[in-house]
């Protein structure tokens, strides 16, 4: 017997269960913020406790993980996939719009990840090093996508060694190929150090109807709370309507001029003409222009190398793969896909692969077992690019689960945040390829095919939605 | 310790013989197995376990279907301290009571899950009407299951208090 707060005799057991019954409440109070505002976070040593239930599971999955990684990996050529890629890229250049330029065949270089604000990031760090010397020489060179201008590659940093630099036999300096984009706001830190916002000229024209006037603009990143993510500084004439339904859209593209920008080729495309104003009394407030790339989607970029010699570029090699046995997989006809793996050195982030076909990414990891989900998981955001024809197009979708059609057939639905603009009816059966999604994810693989598109929604028949083979190959990850 | 290592593994076996039940049968004619834990500890009322059973459960429901470890632990908690009121007079001796009060609670309960995963991005069970019936159906039965092992033995004794 014991006394307890208000002097009431209570047994030992009942004591304690008096504190659980506390405790309960407390733990149940402070969750329901989580729950309400964060519902899908996760707890640091989570993956290790998944890993015991997986374990309780499948226990004679223990032997998976004590032998994985002695399998013979297959083989699924990444040499094939990079030329496929390279093909695709070169289909879609417009080589009428680089006028004068199209015998210098852009440098292609694969973007390895992106700096900056998770939302708008400004930096594109390729997948290839150069010398302190030749990064240099390439200072200012101009990188397209497709006939899009991206932005320019930076200047090395005079000062310090940057983020990812290595001495190579303890005198060279090697650094990762930045590129900065066109609508970068330089930071304080940048401006005092001399760095300031790029200013194009350009000039604008109607795609729908070319006899309209055209518009004569200087264009600079517009500011973070801007609609859109270039402003127009000048404007000539200042009051042309360009959003009549004869007009619109109009496309400013780069023009000719040597004292502003001598190495920039005219005819690369800066975005669409957006104004603000008065609609019905055709009076424009503010002029902005919204370029047509994402820099979260992008996959492979070309250097402009005008009158330049070829880069001396190193090209890193691809992320380490391993192999991973299927312990268990949720049953084919259920509204969801989890998959359970028993692999060595997985991490979370990592991309699940069959060959050349990507099936989903790790969810979570630990102790020799691994989450795999699809790429179509709810509210997972992953870029990816629509490859139909010879045309491409690439998107940031948010994943919106597993939807059921028509013929029974199970489909990945994702919502389109970029562009906003997207209209997904036009892209039914174009391939779906992965978008660049931090350094270690791979990005050109074969997600799915597009079967139904309306608005900014799409439904993708993807690979990760059908049973998984025994065996599947990941990449080392990363922390999403 | 071994006890709640064995619930623990038994709730992992049961999470994925919901989820293989639910991809066979249908999610509407598959009962929500978070209720029957739920109604399991009202009867127990043995609190110092409720907290390894929900989480176990949880962690299971994480790893083989959507949604976290957080949120689902805070829901069976949510759900176990709206329901916790009323278990006193939920199992008196007499069984007609004890059988409707434990249909409605159950189904009650299993239909507010639905709801409060239906207002975020959907229910991923896809529970109708049916399953939350067949969740009410099921509770009374396993609770008569249940007391034939002594899992209501605690429910109908007194509380320990002396005077």
């Amino acid at each position: 017997m014991r006394f307890f707060q208000d002097n009431t005799l209570l047994s030992k057991s009942a004591v304690r269960r008096k504190r659980a019954s506390g405790v309960l409440a407390i733990l149940g109070v402070l969750l329901t913020p989580f729950a309400c505002f964060w519902p899908e976070a996760t707890l640091p040593f989570e993956g290790a406790i998944r890993s015991i239930v997986a374990l309780a599971f499948r226990p004679w999955s223990v032997r998976d993980v004590v032998f994985a990684g002695e399998r013979p990996a297959a083989s699924p050529e990444p040499e094939a996939r990079e030329r496929a890629l390279v093909d695709a890229f070169r289909q879609t250049l417009d080589h009428g719009a680089l006028t004068g330029h199209e015998l210098v065949p852009p440098y292609l270089c694969t973007v390895r990840k992106t700096e900056g604000g998770r939302r708008r990031p400004t930096t594109l760090v390729l997948d290839a090093r150069a010398s302190r010397e030749e990064l240099q020489r390439l200072a200012g060179t101009p990188v397209v996508h497709g006939e899009d201008l991206v932005g320019f590659v930076m200047a090395p940093p005079a000062d310090a060694l940057p983020k990812g630099a290595e001495r190579v036999e303890g005198v060279e300096l090697d650094d990762f190929v930045r590129v900065r984009t066109i609508d970068h706001v330089p930071s304080r830190r940048e401006t005092l150090r001399g760095i300031v916002a790029s200013r194009i000229v350009a000039v604008a024209r109607s795609e729908r109807a070319p006899e309209a006037p055209a518009l004569r603009m200087l264009v600079e990143p517009a500011h973070v709370h801007d609609p859109f993510r270039l402003r127009v500084v000048r404007a000539a004439p200042a009051q042309l309507e360009t959003w009549s339904e004869d007009v619109a859209p109009y496309i400013a593209r780069t023009a000719k001029s040597d004292r502003l920008q001598s190495l920039l080729p005219a005819g690369l495309v800066l975005g669409t003409v957006e104004d603000v104003g008065y609609r019905e009394r055709a009076f424009v407030l503010s002029r902005f222009v919204e370029p047509r790339f994402d820099a979260r989607s992008l996959v492979r970029v070309g250097l402009l190398l005008t009158g330049r010699s070829a880069p001396e570029i190193r090209v890193r090699s691809a992320p380490p793969r391993g192999v991973a046995s299927t312990v268990w997989s949720s049953p084919v006809a259920s509204p969801w896909r989890r998959v359970v793996l028993a692999a060595r050195n997985v991490r979370r982030g990592g991309a699940v692969i069959d060959g050349l076909r990507c099936l989903g990414r790790v969810d979570w990891a630990g102790f020799g077992f691994a989450g795999a989900v699809p790429l179509c998981e709810v509210d997972a955001r992953i870029p990816l690019v629509l490859l139909r024809g010879s045309r491409t197009q690439a998107v940031y979708a948010r994943g919106a689960g597993i939807v059921l059609g028509a013929d029974g057939t199970q489909y990945g639905r994702f919502h389109i945040e970029h562009p906003v603009a997207f209209d997904g009816g036009g892209w039914g059966d174009a391939w779906v390829f992965t978008g660049v999604d931090g350094e270690n994810f791979p990005h050109g693989l074969l997600c799915g095919r597009l079967r139904h598109g309306e608005a900014s929604r799409v439904d993708v028949e993807l690979f990760g939605i059908a049973p998984w083979p025994p065996q599947v190959e990941f990449t080392a990850g990363g922390v999403r | 310790m071994i006890r709640s290592w064995i619930e623990f593994v038994v709730l992992v076996q049961l999470a994925g013989l919901e989820i293989a039940l639910i991809a066979r049968v249908g999610p509407e004619l598959v009962p929500d197995l978070s209720v029957l834990v739920i109604v399991a500890s009202l009867v127990a009322r043995d609190e110092r376990r409720i907290l390894p059973r929900f989480a176990s459960l949880s962690i299971a429901r994480a790893t083989f279907a959507p949604g976290s470890f957080v949120y689902w632990l805070w829901w069976m908690l949510a759900a176990y301290w709206c329901v916790r009121p009323f278990s006193r007079r939920f199992f008196p001796d007499r069984w007609p009571f004890q059988a409707v009060s434990a249909f409605a609670l159950a189904a009650l309960a299993s239909l507010c899950g639905s709801v409060v995963l239906a207002s975020g991005d959907g229910d991923p069970y896809e529970r109708g009407i049916t399953a939350w019936i067949v969740t009410g159906v099921v509770v009374p039965g396993c609770l008569v299951v249940g007391s034939l092992f002594g899992l209501g033995k605690r429910a109908v004794m007194r509380p320990e208090v002396s005077s």
